[in-house]
């Protein structure tokens, strides 16, 4: 561990060190730790307070990402599913990091790593994800299909209702789901998911899927993203710090959706899909490229399709953006 | 019954003198006739799905395949077709621009998964047959590398 990890977990628990101490303890000279906490400082931008006479601290204590504590959260079955799990302190991204691994290596299914900050966060369509450090929960698993591309489709789908189950085992209620797979709270973004596939037509497919999750969410941060958000905080208060733990219960619930989507596709979750679909009955409209289709949002399909209850009968769509309509 | 089926089961009937089939599979049934003018019907058990029967009435379109001299990458599923990895951003490649085998050539993305579609050979994209936004079809062909 270096110097700089070091004092990052030191003060973690955001009570006071001094830099006599933390110098001794790290065998360094007291500059040396003061030139590493203004390194901390501008590359987290975490708040270190420092006080004359008392020493170093997080304004918050901070519960760092840990693979053991991760780990530890999940059940049997989904921790024989997982391959390894890497914790990574800063990224470009999670997925371009395991897509780089797949490319490069013959990745095996259950590959996985989470980050405590991206400095290239990605939503979709080049869109960014706004990615702050040891803020919020940034994660992603690879998995190989034997399947082709197209036999896919409903995983988008699956996805999602993976991490609302994984949020809901670690006490988590009242997260929703907005087709195919953004995850809301009263009406609010949470977080998202993107997947990145490749394969050939006949498969096998080599998925990387990934989860970004609002936990705790800087105000300053927040102000720069361009949609009602929530975090974790505003459902669970102070135990939102326990980010291993959400990361756990995300990690368990997709490897086990992973697994369960190759042997039975989407089709046996719809209904529990639907239970968690916050527009579910409700008047909506689907922004296509070139125009909108109005009606009664039905359901979805054992492929994951929207179903549209419009006057010429119910449509189904692979597509577009959906709203609710005012 | 599975969409892709059907559809080589109409480009089966095109390439021949019959003039209609039925297929029965399970409890579904499918019957492909040339001359009527609904040329596909398809009956399935009780409540199945609403939606299918457009989308294989689409299928059924008698589309000319037009005939490539080059190497066609192909679709390998539904979805919307992009040549750029963000809006704004450069092309992956161009007609007349050179690639390498494994070289992206575009993206294509439905319901948020995103396909990134290499090319499988190298050499010069000759064409470009899809346009940037537009939706694609299974199998639909969308360069030509030479």
């Amino acid at each position: 561990m270096d110097t700089k990890q070091y004092i990052l977990n030191t003060l973690s628990d955001g009570a006071f060190h001094s830099g006599a101490r933390l110098a001794r303890q790290a065998e360094q000279s007291r500059t040396a730790i003061w030139k590493q906490i203004k390194a901390l400082r501008d590359d987290t931008g975490l708040e270190i307070l420092s006080v004359p006479g008392r020493g170093y601290r997080l304004r918050r204590p901070l519960e760092l990402l840990c693979a053991a504590r991760i780990e530890a959260c999940l059940e049997a079955s989904p921790a024989e599913l997982l391959a390894d799990l890497e914790v990574l302190d800063s990224v470009d991204s999670t997925n371009a990091h395991l897509l780089r691994r797949a490319r490069q290596t013959k990745l095996p299914s259950g590959a996985a790593c989470v980050a405590e900050h991206q400095s290239a966060g990605r939503g979709r369509r080049g869109r960014s994800w706004v990615s702050p450090y040891g803020s919020n929960i940034y994660l992603s698993v690879h998995w190989r299909f034997p399947q082709g591309p197209a036999a896919l489709s409903g995983f988008s789908l699956a996805a999602g209702l993976a991490v609302v189950r994984g949020l809901e085992k670690t006490g988590v209620s009242g997260v929703g789901l907005k087709w195919p797979n953004d995850l809301q709270w009263a009406g609010r973004k949470l977080g998202g998911i993107l997947i990145e596939i490749n394969g050939e037509q006949d498969g096998p497919t080599s998925v990387v899927l990934g989860v970004g999750l609002n936990t705790r969410l800087p105000a300053d941060c927040g102000q720069s993203i361009d949609q009602p958000w929530a975090d974790l905080r505003q459902i669970v208060g102070a135990d939102a710090e326990a980010r291993n733990r959400y990361a756990g219960g995300i990690l368990g619930a997709v490897l086990q959706a992973c697994a369960d989507f190759r042997l039975h596709g989407f089709a046996p979750q719809v209904d529990a899909w639907q239970r968690r679909d916050v527009y579910y009955g409700q008047p909506v409209e689907i922004h296509l490229s070139d125009r909108v289709i109005r009606g009664t949002h039905s359901g979805v399909a054992a492929d994951g399709a929207l179903l549209l209850q419009t006057e010429s009968g119910v449509r189904a769509f692979h597509g577009g953006e959906v709203s609710l309509r005012s | 019954m599975d969409i892709r089926k059907i559809k080589k089961l109409i480009d089966l009937l095109e390439d021949s003198d019959v003039a209609e089939i039925e297929i029965h599979e399970g409890e579904e049934s499918v019957r492909i006739s040339r001359t009527c003018s609904a040329p596909v019907q398809v009956t399935a058990p009780a409540p199945a799905a609403a939606a299918p029967p457009p989308a294989i009435a689409a299928g059924a379109r008698q589309e000319p395949e037009e005939e490539f001299s080059g190497h066609v990458i192909k679709s390998p599923m539904v979805g919307t077709f992009y040549r750029a990895p963000s809006p704004g951003a450069r092309s992956f490649v161009e007609e007349g621009g050179k690639v390498a085998s494994g070289e992206v050539l575009c993206i294509i993305e439905a319901m948020k998964i995103l396909n990134q579609i290499e090319s499988d050979k190298g050499g010069t994209v000759q064409r470009i047959l899809v346009e940037n936004g537009q939706p694609v079809e299974f199998n639909q062909p969308l360069f030509v590398i030479e």
